[in-house]
């Protein structure tokens, strides 16, 4: 039997791995923690080794600097795409090459966002391998189907790093319809509404007959759940006066009790959730018509992008059989409901929403491995690509929405007396103006010197079924073929993808013991942190004993932390936990009164 | 070009794997090796169509659902390079010439092309037959860009009467275009007024494409 191949949602907050065990898909969960979700945070030890998911997520909150989340944001993105919020969030390397993320202010060993992700996927590779107890070599990983020619690129990239060879990428909306097994219906129009943490993607699907093609696709990179979140740090920052300035870990700190909030605004009408600011602990408070009013906008972004998906599918919304919800983002009810306004049904939501793109990849790896199931993607390419021509205009050669494969040809003379090569600019995009436009790269070939007007090259450009660009240029008259490197923006060449493998990072956690040692000092850690933290802001709310009493035990656990017994840092921790609880209900208690206290002000100055 | 577009005529091309001559087509005639055709193949030709503009819709639509199952890269994942690469190749043109044949409009500007004659780049002229329409209904939108209040919802609800005026005119031509596709004359003469007809079937066409956009534009503003 040939290797398994495995499914890969690769997303920007959580990751997944998923197989086909016999006809139905299934989630391979962490061996240890029976977690489906793998966080996609990466945080690098003082030692240089990397740590990967949950543990890396909670170590971010502590040092920033060291650890990187929603990466997925960045694949693909050359340095002048990166924007003022990102670059509050994250020092990128200077100079020359492809963007790197700086950690811990050191330049020298900065990460390309494939790096980061490559880190991620190979974790998903060991977590399926110590499941199913086999080599897992390859994989088919999910896009958004908005992503253009060098994310699609980098994502595969990251793959081969991760040691994966990546079989196909396939659209997550595409792969939410197969986990609903909705390709054996006779015939049927699905919209597929992908909230997730960081992007938004909206396609409209027509199945029939055992195929899927897709209609139109759109959507937002740069919308998703972690909006909503930051929305809500905007209005706790509004309702306790804060201004908008915070640091890097106030702000995550601020984040994650957001995301908090957000949660329980999805059972509940009101949220509340301790702040645990420079100042002490603060409690913040939010409504769901709060929360509504804060993210109405973001919400009709959505619509906005599925009215035009429709219109580019040529369909309206009493074509549309069926809606998928897909991404964590869609549990929050107000989004369930405008979805459900919008498209006049009443979405599907039997699969867990944050499950079913892994899912659908596991179905897809299972007919490439030439399972059952008699099924074919019909994708198409989600953005028009084209090449600059004379006074900057972009022209276009392949349409947006163009079903893929696809291919293009353009004939090229030259405008002066022995030229020795053509520059060729490859973009894509849907506006007039190259500058406009992503540059997907840039190449020249060589032709013999003539007379302006006399060479004939002939381009061809090729987009295969993964959405991903090659080109070839034939000259004409000496009917000589040049194969072109495309250089994808981003920057990453084979040659240094080579080189990447080559150098292979040390991820850490290599054995199971290994690991559980890891996580015991990241808890541990962040334990004595926020232990110092209500020792130093409240001086006073604390007796000199229970101050003795928390000194101590702290003490006793960073010397449990230097030494590498993982049951001893645990039971330690619980020992400093037990030593600060009356501090902590105190802190806890003072804090709820000083958040009454000014809600009741607010509301006689309203 | 004097010569009708090349129709029955049959191109022949070596198989790249058993070597063997055989009629322009996706799987080679001896070994059933998928093929990576030439780039100008008669569209028509490989859906079975003849070589003629005239397309049964549901036929096309099977036939591309059909080739796509046996053509697509998915069925060659553990093939060899060289049939993965001529799989490629194949479904890329299957693509292309089911997007252009597919629609009316597109497969009319294919036939014209392939007659030896374009529609040209710089097809900005205002055809003959609707100068005077144009320039009423530009009016109109000028109009409306100025007015205010009741004038404004009057000039709204004429500029979308146009709008469905223009949709409808635009489908009238598309079945004309159609009749005129599906009945093309063999006879050469007879021909060069087809293509005449045809011509300006495509500028009126794409013409009034514009003129509906700018309605639309006006009306959304």
């Amino acid at each position: 039997m040939p290797p398994r191949i495995v499914g890969i949602d690769l997303g920007t907050t959580n990751s997944l791995v998923a197989f086909m065990n016999g006809e139905k898909p299934e989630i391979i969960t962490d061996p240890g923690s029976g977690a489906p979700l793998l966080p996609s945070a990466i945080s690098r030890l003082e030692e240089g080794s990397f740590i990967v998911g949950d543990v890396a997520r909670q170590r971010a909150r502590l040092h920033p600097k060291s650890s990187v989340l929603s990466v997925k944001r960045f694949m693909g993105l050359g340095k002048e795409h990166i924007d003022a919020d990102d670059r509050a969030q994250y020092r990128f390397a200077e100079g020359e090459g492809p963007l790197r993320i700086v950690l811990d202010d050191d330049s020298e060993t900065a990460l390309t966002p494939p790096e980061i992700s490559s880190l991620i996927l190979r974790e998903l590779r060991r977590r399926a391998e110590q499941v199913l107890g086999e080599e897992v070599p390859r994989a088919v990983i999910t896009v958004p189907a908005y992503f253009n020619d060098s994310q699609r690129q980098a994502t595969r990239d990251a793959g081969r790093l991760a040691g994966l060879e990546v079989l196909r990428l396939v659209n997550e909306p595409t792969a939410a319809a197969l986990a609903y097994g909705l390709d054996k219906q006779e015939e049927a129009v699905v919209a597929v509404f992908d909230l997730g943490g960081g992007t938004f993607d909206v396609s409209i699907l027509q199945l029939r007959e055992g195929l899927s093609e897709v209609l139109s696709t759109g959507g937002d990179t740069r919308l998703g759940g972690d909006d909503f979140d930051r929305a809500i740090v905007a209005h706790f920052q509004r309702q306790l006066r804060l201004g908008d300035a915070a640091s890097a870990a106030t702000f995550a700190l601020m984040l994650a009790a957001a995301e908090e909030a957000k949660r329980t605004l999805s059972a509940q009408d009101d949220a509340r959730v301790e702040l645990p600011l420079e100042g002490g602990t603060k409690i913040a408070s939010i409504s769901r018509a709060q929360f509504e009013e804060a993210t109405i906008g973001l919400v009709e972004r959505t619509l906005d992008r599925c009215k035009q998906a429709l219109s580019d599918a040529d369909r309206s919304v009493s074509d549309i059989d069926h809606v998928i919800l897909v991404g964590g983002a869609t549990r929050t009810p107000i989004v369930r409901a405008a979805v459900e306004r919008f498209f006049r049904r009443t979405p599907l939501a039997g699969i867990d929403p944050d499950n079913v793109v892994a899912l659908g990849a596991a179905v897809q790896a299972g007919i490439l491995s030439g399972g059952t199931r008699d099924m074919l993607l019909l994708d198409v390419v989600p953005l028009s690509l084209g090449i600059e021509t004379m006074g900057e205009v972009f022209t276009r050669l392949i349409d947006r929405n163009t079903t893929i494969p696809a291919a293009a040809r353009e004939q090229f003379t030259t405008a002066v007396d022995n030229q020795t090569h053509v520059d060729v600019h490859v973009l894509q995009g849907e506006r007039e103006l190259a500058k406009d436009c992503r540059s997907l790269a840039r190449f020249r070939i060589p032709i013999p010197p003539q007379i302006a007007g006399l060479p004939r090259v002939e381009l061809t450009f090729l987009i295969d079924a993964n959405g991903i660009l090659s080109v070839s240029a034939r000259d004409e008259r000496t009917n000589t073929e040049h194969s072109i490197e495309v250089k994808p923006s981003y920057g990453l060449t084979d040659g240094t993808i080579e080189d990447m493998l080559e150098e292979s990072f040390d991820l850490a956690e290599e054995d199971f013991t290994a690991r559980l040692l890891i996580e015991a000092r990241v808890e541990a850690e962040t334990l004595l942190h926020t232990t110092e933290r209500a020792l130093e802001g409240h001086p006073d709310r604390v007796t000199d004993e229970e101050r003795t009493k928390l000194v101590e035990t702290a003490d006793v656990l960073r010397a449990a932390c230097a030494g590498d017994d993982h049951n001893a840092i645990r039971d330690q921790i619980d020992v400093v936990n037990e030593a600060g609880r009356p501090l902590a209900e105190r802190i806890m208690d003072d804090s709820i009164r000083a958040a009454l206290a000014t809600r009741s002000v607010d509301e006689l100055t309203d | 070009m004097a010569a009708a577009p090349p129709s029955g005529s049959e191109p022949q091309i070596r198989c790249w794997r058993c070597k063997e001559p055989g009629p322009v087509a996706f799987f080679c005639a001896s070994c059933e090796a998928v093929q990576s055709l030439p780039s100008d193949s008669n569209y028509s030709d490989l859906f079975g169509f003849e070589g003629r503009p005239e397309i049964d819709e549901k036929q096309l639509q099977t036939r591309y659902y059909e080739l796509s199952r046996r053509l697509h890269p998915d069925r060659f994942q553990t093939g060899s390079p060289q049939e993965q690469r001529a799989s490629l190749q194949a479904t890329a043109l299957l693509n292309a010439a089911f997007k252009t044949l597919k629609d009316v409009e597109s497969r009319g500007r294919w036939w014209l092309e392939r007659s030896g004659e374009s529609l040209g780049r710089n097809n900005n002229q205002v055809p003959a037959g609707l100068a005077a329409h144009v320039f009423e209904i530009q009016e109109k939108i000028a109009e409306l860009a100025e007015s205010s209040g009741d004038a404004r919802d009057a000039l709204a609800a004429e500029l979308r009467q146009v709008g469905t005026e223009l949709s409808e005119r635009q489908n009238e031509e598309r079945t004309t275009m159609e009749n005129l596709l599906r009945n093309w004359p063999g006879d050469e003469q007879a021909a060069a007024a087809a293509r005449a007809e045809l011509k300006s079937l495509l500028s009126e066409l794409s013409y009034l494409r514009t003129l509906a956009r700018d309605v639309r534009g006006a009306l959304e503003d």
